[in-house]
């Protein structure tokens, strides 16, 4: 193939990646949209991302096995990353022994094994790239144009997701404090209606303790009105009569009092 | 002559229905009790014609009172006299057999005439 030929096919599989990687949401997804269309870009054994921004670090390992996707409230760097991270400029492991790689970067000694690294520090996050060729999965210098552009393909999606993540969080909290706003909102509401529902009673009460010794008078007046002798008006029903005015006037000091210091106890 | 009993724990009461009915005609035979287990005790012996009953009483309340008559089976004519106008309390005196009627006080002498004149 010509030189032009295999960048047109490149650049079809990059546009390729871009689009899938953009229609991620979540994390999974991301390390399943790398694990299928990155062979199409690069040759690896195994390809690696690490990111980072305030709480959220993702480590996303891809290889023939699958993908793994790492997201941790603290960093899980491997021992070469640390390095990356210390020096700020891309590196490249030969001798691959003495790094200690977990069990998916392992090689057989023929591949002649390399890794590749890159730090790429932007303002608000940074994002690792490792790339583990060898002999069968070449890696060439003129890849790294890729990884550049994979790299800001790769941070610009990870930070959206992370800021989705958080503004989900938000909702939570903001959903929870509306929920127990509700809460709060029945409760009082419950509280008022079994007030009043005890006020109704009360008054109720009050009216019949009232109404007592006025059914008496009432009754009293009555008994002058069908002509009751002077006599009797005057031994027998004036003094009953006295007597139910000043039942009465007890009766309404009680509701008084007692509706009083209702009040103050429902006010509490 | 026709016996009507008064229970109501107030005397006034019981002197403005008695006197009111001895305006209507003296020859009505008035028992009145301020003390409910004591009326109930005599219902037996008098065997009144009508008892007026008030309902809101210390000790044994008007209920009380037309339970025990239940129980005791005593099934003479009461009308409920009370200053009670609460519609719960209307609906529970219709669960009483013996319950003629609610009389909310004070009781105008007309309708006492007219009761008397049934009884």
């Amino acid at each position: 193939m010509k030189d032009s030929q295999i960048y047109r096919v490149t650049y079809e599989a990059f546009s390729r990646f871009s689009t899938v990687l953009m229609r991620c949401r979540s994390f999974e997804e991301i390390g399943d949209a790398l694990r299928v269309n990155l062979k199409y870009l690069l040759n690896f054994h195994v390809f690696r991302v690490s990111f980072n921004w305030e709480d959220y670090f993702i480590h996303i390992t891809v290889s023939a096995a699958g993908s793994s996707v790492q997201v941790r409230e603290q960093h899980d760097y491997l021992p070469h990353e640390q390095q990356l991270l210390e020096k700020g400029r891309p590196l490249l492991w030969t001798d691959l022994s003495v790094l200690g790689l977990p069990a998916e970067f392992r090689l057989a000694e023929a591949e002649q094994g390399q890794l590749w690294g890159w730090a790429f520090n932007r303002e608000k996050c940074q994002i690792l790239l490792s790339v583990l060729a060898g002999n069968s999965k070449d890696f060439s210098g003129r890849d790294v144009t890729f990884v550049k552009l994979i790299a800001e393909n790769l941070e610009s999606k990870l930070l959206e997701l992370c800021l989705f993540q958080v503004l989900d969080k938000k909702n939570e909290v903001i959903s929870s404090i509306n929920e127990n706003q509700q809460r709060v909102i029945k409760l009082r509401t419950q509280q008022i209606a079994e007030k009043n529902e005890r006020l109704m009673e009360i008054s109720i009460l009050n009216a019949h303790q009232v109404r007592e010794p006025l059914s008496r008078i009432l009754g009293l007046i009555n008994m002058i009105d069908h002509g009751s002798s002077p006599e009797v008006i005057q031994e027998k029903i004036m003094p009953r009569l006295r007597r139910s005015s000043e039942d009465l006037d007890e009766a309404l000091q009680e509701v008084i009092t007692k509706a009083t210091s209702e009040l103050i106890e429902l006010k509490a | 002559m026709k016996k009507i009993m008064l229970v109501d724990d107030m005397e006034i009461t019981n002197f403005i229905t008695g006197s009111l009915i001895q305006m209507i005609d003296p020859a009505y035979a008035v028992h009145d009790y301020t003390e409910p287990m004591e009326a109930l005790s005599e219902v037996a012996t008098v065997q009144p014609d009508i008892i007026f009953l008030d309902l809101n009483m210390p000790e044994m309340d008007g209920w009380g009172f037309l339970d025990e008559m239940q129980q005791q089976g005593l099934g003479q004519k009461v009308y409920i006299l009370t200053s009670s106008t609460s519609e719960l309390d209307r609906q529970r005196a219709k669960q009483y057999a013996n319950v003629a009627g609610y009389l909310v006080k004070p009781m105008e002498k007309d309708e006492l005439a007219g009761i008397l004149l049934m009884a």
